[in-house]
């Protein structure tokens, strides 16, 4: 569904990715990990079309994305969820909503809407709160909520668990698996490397803006060098 | 002074307020989306007074026609700034920005003295007639209308920010343009709206403002030092501050000038001052710049 092929992009004059190729099927959830810097955000950045691609390519289903704005791939069926979570701290949770479903009918919004508080109750019940005001795990949940908005069919998740507490952690692995369910594919950007390649079908490993090594998630778990470096001791 | 001098230069002064309202408000608008604070604004509208001033007096176009013609006139402005000027330099350089608005507000003026020749003409009013007398205060009817107009526009700006969601995305964007961006809402579609409603504004303040002055390059330039003064003191950041900024200092200023004539102008500056030393957030404004 998602072909990302021999990307080159980066900031200025550096080039941060090096032909970089990862492929994803419809209803998987795939990985992405990597040390900091290694250029997972840069990759999220460019399949959005907030960076542009240098050289390669990326396509969605039949469409290429090359060039494309971020507004134009978003009406394609992908969404972005930022790391950090960015939500508009001066606006009510549901204008962070509403936004998200920027280039949605007024009407198919309102079903949106209604689908997102169903899902997220804490968000129904802070509907009225600035943004600012929720906690790290509510903004968290904003955050998904405001990608799955605009009913894509892919997300990108950079760092859903960036600063969260153990449970709340739980919380939003336990949504990404209910979102695979529903039909939603994921690439998914983490830090938490165990509990991302528990959760992904395949995962890629990320160094220096290239790809070192991808595989099934069972098979990654497996590997030496990735127990190593990214499930060692700490997690 | 007496009660009903006082009365009469208040109410005075809240016209003149109202005038600096309305050049703050567009200023507030498009500072608090795009993050540039535009210094052509003021003259902006100067240019546009002169091809209304042509219109009226030349075309014979009716006035009413004139000022709608004036509010297109100043929204395509708006639109082909942000479109050719403001957008290629954004990714590059947020100085060289606001150095572009200082430039073309240097443009107009060059380009009117040019065009028009400097000599000062004479703009009728939009309204002409007797002043209206409500109890002992004395008002000329251009005043009224420049007060009504300013009253609407802070509803019609209110209106748009609060209640479109085109006005809502320009919040959202004053608050994190890389999220906008990364919810996929069109920014640079948002910005020519914020530019073309900011300019539009522009053209209307400076046309109603023009028949209390003489219609000359220059006639803005101190307006619009008075609308940044009253940016500073609403707080920078709301259209809200703008507009009961710009009343206050109207009416502050009309005092002072009827005791101290000589300071009239030169107290605003020292306003500016004071503000930003005792209060820098101003009387509306948040305590921390979110953009910066
Ligand atoms: N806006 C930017 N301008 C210039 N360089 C950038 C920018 N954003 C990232 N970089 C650089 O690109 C490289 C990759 O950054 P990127 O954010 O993609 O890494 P990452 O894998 O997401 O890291 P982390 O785990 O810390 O989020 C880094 O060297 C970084 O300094
Ligand atoms: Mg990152």
């Amino acid at each position: 569904m998602l072909r990302v092929d021999q990307v080159v992009s980066g900031y200025g004059p550096i080039d941060v990715l090096k032909h970089v190729t990862i492929s994803l099927d419809k209803g998987e959830i795939v990985a992405v990990l990597g040390a900091n810097g290694a250029g997972k955000t840069t990759l999220l950045r460019t399949i959005t079309g907030l960076i542009r691609v240098r050289k390669g390519s990326v396509t969605f289903g039949d469409k290429v994305l090359n060039g494309l704005s971020p507004a134009e791939v978003v009406k394609c069926g992908i969404s972005h969820v930022p790391e950090g979570r960015h939500i508009f701290p001066d606006l009510t949770v549901e204008d962070n909503l509403l936004l998200a479903a920027y280039a949605m009918p007024r009407s198919q919004q309102k079903g949106r809407l209604d689908a997102m508080y169903a899902m997220f109750t804490i968000l129904a019940e802070r509907r009225k709160q600035a943004g600012g005001t929720l906690s790290g795990g509510e903004q968290q949940m904003l955050a998904l909520a405001r990608g799955l908005m605009p009913n894509p069919r892919l997300m990108l998740l950079d760092e859903p668990s960036l600063g969260l507490a153990p449970k709340t952690i739980g919380t939003v692995f336990d949504t990404l698996a209910h979102l695979r369910e529903s039909g939603v594919s994921i690439l998914l950007v983490e830090q938490n490397a165990k509990r991302s390649l528990e959760l992904a079908d395949r995962a890629y490993i990320l160094v220096t803006g290239q790809v070192a090594l991808e595989g099934t998630a069972r098979e990654l778990s497996g590997n030496e060098m990735v127990k190593q470096l990214y499930l060692g001791g700490t997690r | 002074m007496s009660i009903d001098i006082f009365l009469n230069l208040t109410v005075r002064g809240l016209t003149t307020g109202a005038v600096y309202a309305l050049v703050g408000m567009g200023i507030v608008l498009i500072l608090q989306t795009t993050n540039v604070m535009n210094f052509a604004q003021g003259d902006t509208g100067m240019f546009i007074t002169y091809l209304a001033f042509f219109m009226i007096t030349t075309a014979k176009v009716p006035y009413s026609l004139v000022l709608i013609l004036a509010i297109a006139a100043g929204a395509v402005v708006g639109l082909l700034v942000e479109r050719f000027m403001m957008r290629s330099v954004r990714s590059r350089s947020h100085l060289s920005l606001i150095m572009l608005t200082l430039g073309l507000s240097l443009l107009f003026q060059g380009l009117a003295a040019f065009l028009f020749k400097t000599e000062p003409r004479l703009f009728p009013p939009l309204v002409s007639g007797d002043p209206i007398k409500l109890g002992p205060i004395i008002l000329g009817r251009q005043d009224i209308v420049v007060l009504l107009a300013a009253i609407a526009t802070f509803g019609i700006l209110y209106l748009f920010l609060y209640r479109t969601k085109q006005g809502a995305a320009a919040r959202s964007i004053s608050q994190d343009e890389y999220a906008a961006r990364v919810l996929g809402i069109p920014t640079p579609s948002i910005y020519m709206l914020v530019w073309a409603i900011g300019s539009a504004l522009a053209g209307l303040a400076a046309l109603l403002i023009v028949p209390r002055f003489s219609l000359e390059p220059s006639f803005m330039g101190l307006i619009q030092v008075k609308a940044f003064t009253a940016i500073v003191l609403g707080g920078m950041n709301s259209v809200f501050g703008a507009a009961v900024g710009g009343l206050i200092i109207g009416v502050v200023e009309n005092l002072v000038a009827y005791q101290f004539p000589a300071i009239k102008d030169s107290f605003m500056l020292i306003v500016i001052v004071i503000v930003l030393l005792v209060m820098p957030q101003g009387l509306f404004g948040k305590r921390q710049q979110r953009r910066f």
